[in-house]
């Protein structure tokens, strides 16, 4: 059975006249993988500063769902727009003036009473975003103040606002910068991590908002090398410490080996900032840190040095 | 309440839900025949205009509907192969002399991943019987519905209001079900239309400028079909997207 969508569809959407007919169905993809969230079919609005940057992966646990739509008047004037009928009798070539007036009857029934048509919307970034959404009605009615089965909630919308929330690649520095030599302690820290708090806001306008936001905690360091081949100083903060001539070596990786076995004849040093998310916490949400990842080709010498307490410092 | 739905075969009617207009005293033989042509193989039926090769055919419809006048149950087309096609397999669909489909059908579906796949392949194929037939042949409409039905009603409307048609060859590969939850699933599937000549429907002959999509790079592109089972147990195709050159998506359709 063909569902109610293609007329709720039909007053919102315009078909773009083709220059050429023939070729590919349907609306484009657009080029953007690298986004955890893209809405369609939604009125839901994301804003903040954590929006833009590569998603860190997180996926929502179910990524349609319904959400309140037009009262009862509304989606009925959409669907006697002249447009909605002109496509209802092309598209259903047998379809009887009785039938369009049947299907009509359902918008004309809900006047009057109080509540929403619900629509489906999904999460396009999902893998399963679209045969999640192709599974639910074309709309449902809700009485006011109900939620269908499958409706979205403030949980789910704390989800997506999550699945939305980005944070900057690190940009990793190091001293010595090209190549560092056995025994050298190589200093890490990030350069350009500029405000170290990024927000999310998922909102249903008038209906409900969730808000997350993660702050730059700390950073990990993992050599690239094998074990027993580097010692790894981890009290780097949230961004790690630039070089400071005869500061203390508290944040970065002293290489015991020369990497001249390794592939590429580098160790690959790989430095992720950690920033943990609050909000939803005071409804009981709560979500794993957000994390972002960069590398660095680290190739150690094999230059001899002599090592002096408290002068480890270069 | 769930609002109804309007379909367009003879099914079942549930409370709070609307037949399709041919099931309101209309689903009669028409019905049957729109459902045969479109469910067995986009009229694509043993022993008339298919041909197959590579291995031996694994899958056998379950009659031709059309022909037999057998109850349309939709849910007995694909689901009802005996078995899954446990190897990958050709089919070439003639839409009408002179104009052929070949799809290549992958291994491992199951006899449910069929039916999704056979919802696309089925659309695509009666598509082009539409355009040829130059609108006569709607029977392309009873496998889509929403969103679908207007861009194939769109896209159909295209070539007959140009008095335009088709010839050559298409090809549909690379075809698998990427996704399924519930009752909706997503088709992905790479398209090849360089094969495919826009003529001038009056004349038979190609018109002078053949559209980008003719050429390739843009004559290869992915298409993607969602689709949806419906109360009668049919998957019929509720959105279609697709990736065109350059985007990458489209790019992996290469070969």
């Amino acid at each position: 059975m063909r569902s109610l969508l293609s007329s709720v569809l039909a007053a919102t959407m315009v078909t773009a006249p083709m220059a050429d007919p023939g070729g590919p169905m349907g609306e484009g993809y657009q080029n953007d993988r690298t986004s955890g969230v893209v809405l369609r079919n939604s009125k839901i609005v994301l804003s903040g500063d954590g929006l833009g940057a590569k998603s860190d992966g997180y996926r929502v646990k179910r990524p349609c769902w319904y959400e309140p739509g037009d009262n009862a008047d509304t989606m009925l004037n959409r669907q006697q727009d002249q447009s909605v009928r002109e496509f209802w009798f092309h598209t259903h070539p047998d379809g009887t003036e009785q039938d369009f007036n049947a299907f009509i009857k359902q918008y004309k029934d809900k006047v009057g009473e109080n509540g929403r048509w619900w629509v489906p919307a999904y999460n396009a970034a999902d893998p399963d975003g679209l045969s999640c959404w192709t599974g639910l009605e074309g709309a449902v009615w809700v009485p006011e103040g109900g939620t269908p089965p499958g409706g979205i909630t403030l949980e789910e919308l704390y989800q997506l606002a999550r699945a939305a929330l980005t944070v900057p690649e690190p940009q990793i520095k190091l001293s010595p910068d090209v190549k560092s030599y056995v025994n050298l302690p190589t200093w890490v820290w990030l350069a350009g991590a500029g405000q170290t708090t990024r927000s999310v806001t998922a909102e249903i306008p008038g209906v409900m908002s969730a808000t997350v936001t993660a702050t730059l905690a700390r950073v990990e360091i993992k050599s690239g090398a094998p074990a027993g081949r580097a010692e790894v100083k981890d009290d780097c903060g949230p961004t790690g410490h630039p070089y400071v001539k005869g500061g203390a070596f508290r944040c970065g990786v002293r290489y015991l080996r020369a990497s001249v076995d390794q592939p590429r004849k580098v160790y690959v040093m790989s430095v992720t900032s950690v920033w943990p998310v609050t909000g939803g916490g005071d409804v009981g949400f709560a979500f794993q840190p957000v994390q972002a990842t960069a590398t660095r080709d680290v190739p150690v010498g094999e230059v001899q040095t002599t090592v002096r307490d408290g002068a480890d410092d270069s | 309440m769930r609002a109804g739905m309007l379909g367009r075969a003879g099914l079942r009617m549930r409370p709070g839900m609307l037949g399709r207009p041919g099931m309101l005293g209309r689903a009669g033989t028409r019905a049957r025949a729109v459902l045969a042509a479109v469910i067995l193989g986009g009229g694509c039926l043993l022993g008339a205009g298919c041909a197959e090769r590579g291995p031996e055919r694994p899958f056998t419809p379950g009659g031709d509907l059309a022909s037999s006048g057998a109850p349309a149950d939709p849910s007995a087309s694909a689901a009802d192969a005996p078995g899954a096609l446990s190897t990958p397999w050709a089919q070439t669909v003639e839409v009408t002399p002179g104009m052929t489909v070949s799809i290549e059908w992958p291994a491992g579906l199951d006899a449910e991943q069929q039916a999704m796949v056979k919802a696309f392949t089925d659309g695509y194929v009666a598509s082009w019987k539409a355009v040829v037939s130059q609108g006569e042949d709607d029977g392309y409409l009873a496998g889509v519905e929403d969103q679908a039905s207007r861009d194939a009603y769109t896209w159909v409307r295209g070539f007959v209001d140009r008095r335009e048609s088709a010839t050559g060859s298409a090809k549909l590969y690379a075809v698998r079900v990427a996704s399924v939850t519930g009752r909706g699933a997503e088709v992905d599937a790479c398209v090849d239309e360089s094969g495919v000549r826009v003529t001038d429907a009056a004349a038979g002959r190609p018109v002078a400028r053949q559209p980008a999509w003719t050429r390739p790079p843009a004559a290869v592109y992915l298409q993607v079909a969602a689709v949806r089972k419906g109360d009668d147990g049919a998957f019929r195709v509720r959105t279609y997207m697709h990736a065109s050159y350059p985007h990458q998506r489209a790019k992996e359709c290469r070969r």
